[in-house]
């Protein structure tokens, strides 16, 4: 049994697939959170279910890349065969409750597509503060599926869901979809009349498409690219033209006879119906104005909001700073303590120490330094999503990130590029674009991950100040600012301009918060603690073996440039494969724990700016090469290789023009 | 009868004060965008608050906020309720 869950950003999707798939996918209180699917297997008592969590999408016609994904899983992927007569997929429609007018329009085009589906009201505590109150067995007969009110946030209702996606499952409905607005109604008669039989029973599947005939009619008559396409691969030669040439005769018809276009008639006839469904089912009390309007008006000041948008970050990156600062040193010198007994009892010159240091240097670099600073960031950024404030940051940022040739929403991007540039990356699928996408992704990649928010705090703030470390910051963004000019310089176009949802803010479940935080985290332990303790071990063997002068040797060019000893050049090496490792190998590579014994402060400086700004990781390029693909991910390479070394050489020279040195 | 007040585009919509859309003008691609977020003519209108730097007008509409740019806000034709 496969359980399909489907509906706007920002319904809850995620959040009910969290209770009940246990934690796999990110939930975020942002459009665009899930760009692509994400699946999981579960086990709801004694029933086994296979989760797929779509991407949120606004209706099914593919404006996005997000909508793509989705309606590609529902007319390709999907499996709708019934199994002895009971379906082998049940989707369920999840729906903000609280907008529910709008979220309708989506129901009545997946209710067209003639599959076993729940409707799912989700956060009706929402709802009910807006002055809504939904007659639910109404709404059930008009629409003709089962429902079920929850508050997924707090796991209210979402047994009950289970159950009536299990009972949704036995008899298979044969659901009849509201009816349409007499001209449509009268195409799409007559289209199917002309055909003559040819394509089946409208409320069947036709030929190898895995939905009815009716649907594919509408589709054709808003003139959907990926439905024509559709229509001329699946059906018989003959078939699709007569098809296609009915489909125009009826779409001038209707232009004719209306004055509008028919791709207009057939959206305003979906809206019509839901906002008709909409008051026949509800009735609408007062709202309360009350202390989320407060603070919109707070945090959203066109001067004030600005004020409080840096002090949140201010505060933010300080409590993240003094967490790791607290803990770093502690957990480096208790790591430092035992590696040096084991290393005694060992004797320090067989391989098998050398493997043995290169292991806990691996470890003690994941404890010590990531986790302290990573774990804090994680959750932090986590609050910071999940109680809405990201799009309101998006909201103030738009007009300069016009500026910079982008659009508000690419700040999402850049701000996850601040945890991880690979979900940063990904996320610029929310983009419309490929000249965006770029342009964001290039951007997200130069923001300081968690990883190098590691180096960055490891080293300049922990060894010089926590000021040179923001000074970073400060300088990071007007990087990405100047580079983000002169791209979108390069690469001028008009964009259609910012049309975002601002979600009402939540207070975020600690549950839900605690579960992305781990999920989140486990990508560290599972994929990049590996990597650490492998390039440590490595990286001791290559020591042992003399190996790193060979590589400091060839990266000497660079790092003399650079005014770095030619000790890190294996450390920058490594840094490409994780970008925590240059500062854990870096270490490693001066056989210190105390940097400055070895490093001028201008150097710590330097060789941080280089780290920052250079190649991406391997896992980033990895997704870069994915979502923009080989050229502009080399491109992306290069330019940030050019970067890193001229910003290094300006961090090189200004201090000893300023004679600092 | 209460004076008819004049169609004027939403960005030029004093803020808090209720409107209805008329009209929403440009091509089908406009139209769709702002169809699928669910902004549709007939429906209810506010301007909230607008972003500085030229950023963009905050909205509800059917009791739901969003936030605009303003080169779609000058497509959207409003009539001011009373």
């Amino acid at each position: 049994m496969k359980i399909v869950l489907i509906g706007q950003p920002n319904s809850g999707k995620s959040t009910i697939f969290n209770w009940i798939g246990g934690y796999k996918s990110a939930t975020a209180n942002f459009p665009g959170t899930t760009v692509n699917f994400t699946t999981a297997k579960a086990r709801i008592s004694g029933w086994q279910v296979e989760l797929v969590d779509l991407p949120g999408i606004y209706s099914l016609t593919a404006t996005d890349a997000a909508t793509t994904a989705a309606l590609n899983y529902l007319l390709e992927t999907a499996n709708p065969e019934s199994n002895n007569g009971t379906s082998t997929e049940i989707l369920v429609n999840i729906v903000d409750a609280s907008r529910l007018s709008r979220a309708l329009e989506l129901t009545l085009q997946l209710l067209e597509l003639g599959r076993p589906l729940v409707l799912c009201l989700n956060m009706m505590d929402e709802a009910r503060r807006r002055g809504l109150r939904i007659d639910i067995p109404k709404l059930a007969s008009m629409l003709g599926v089962p429902i079920v009110a929850t508050v997924a946030s707090k796991g209210q209702g979402v047994i009950e869901l289970m159950q009536k996606v299990r009972q949704a499952a036995r008899p298979p409905n044969s659901i009849t979809p509201p009816p349409l607005l007499p001209p449509i109604q009268q195409a799409v008669a007559n289209i199917a009349q002309s055909l003559d039989g040819e394509l089946g029973v409208l409320e069947k599947p036709i030929g190898s498409m895995k939905f009815p005939g009716r649907f594919l009619i509408l589709k054709l008559i808003e003139n959907d690219p990926t439905f024509v396409a559709l229509a001329k691969q699946a059906l018989p030669q003959n078939c699709a033209e007569k098809l296609l040439a009915e489909t125009s005769q009826q779409r001038r018809l209707i232009q004719t006879s209306t004055g509008r276009a028919a791709e207009i008639m057939v959206a305003e006839d979906r809206a019509d119906r839901s906002k008709r469904i909409f008051q026949n089912c509800t009735e609408v009390g007062r709202p309360e104005f009350g202390w989320r309007d407060r603070l919109d008006d707070i945090l959203m000041h066109p001067v004030w909001g600005y004020v409080w948008l840096a002090l949140i970050l201010y505060i933010f990156f300080n409590i993240i700073f003094k967490i790791g600062a607290m803990l770093e040193p502690e957990l480096l010198g208790w790591f430092g303590k035992s590696n040096s007994y084991i290393l005694s009892r060992l004797g320090e010159n067989t391989f098998g120490a050398t493997v043995l240091s290169g292991i806990l240097q691996g470890l003690g670099a994941g404890v010590g330094i990531v986790l302290p600073y990573l774990v804090p960031f994680l959750l932090g950024m986590a609050f910071l999503e999940d109680v809405g404030y990201l799009p309101r940051v998006a909201f103030l940022m738009d007009g300069l990130m016009q500026r910079i040739g982008l659009h508000g929403t690419s700040v999402f991007p850049a701000i996850l590029g601040y945890g991880c540039s690979v979900p940063a990356v990904m996320a610029t699928r929310i983009l419309r674009s490929p000249r965006d996408r770029f342009i964001a992704a290039m951007l997200a990649i130069m923001a300081p991950c968690s990883a190098r928010t590691t180096v960055i705090l490891g080293l300049v703030a922990f060894y010089l100040s926590p000021n040179a470390a923001l000074a970073i910051y400060g300088l990071n963004i007007v990087i990405i600012a100047l580079a983000g000019k002169v791209l979108a310089k390069i690469w001028p176009e008009i964009t259609p301009g910012l049309v975002m949802e601002i979600p009402p803010y939540r207070v975020p479940a600690t549950k839900l918060l605690l579960a992305k935080t781990w999920w989140r985290l486990k990508e560290f332990i599972v994929l990049a603690w590996p990597m650490l303790i492998a390039g440590s071990i490595v990286l001791s063997v290559a020591e042992a073996w003399q190996l790193d002068h060979k590589i400091n040797a060839v990266l000497r060019p660079l790092t003399s440039i650079l005014g770095l000893p030619s000790a890190v050049g294996t450390t920058l090496i490594f840094g490409v494969m994780r970008k925590e490792l240059s500062l854990m190998m870096l270490m490693h590579a001066l056989g210190t724990t105390d940097v400055t014994t070895a490093m001028t402060p201008v150097q710590i400086g330097v060789f941080t700016l280089f780290v920052v700004f250079y190649i991406p990781c391997l896992a980033t390029i990895t997704v870069l090469w994915k979502e923009i693909g080989k050229q502009r991910t080399i491109l992306a390479i290069a330019l940030t290789l050019i970067l890193a070394v001229g910003i290094s050489l300006l961090g090189r020279f200004v201090p000893w023009i300023l004679g600092l040195h | 009868m209460s004076k008819p007040h004049h169609t004027r585009p939403l960005l030029e919509l004093p803020q808090r004060l209720p409107a209805r859309i008329t009209r929403i003008l440009d091509g089908p691609e406009v139209w769709q965008h702002l169809h699928a977020i669910g902004v549709h003519p007939g429906d209810c209108i506010e301007v909230l608050r607008k972003a500085p730097f030229g950023g963009p007008i905050h909205i509800r509409c059917s009791g739901q906020d969003i936030a605009l740019g303003r080169n779609l806000a000058m497509k959207i034709l409003v009539e001011p309720q009373n």
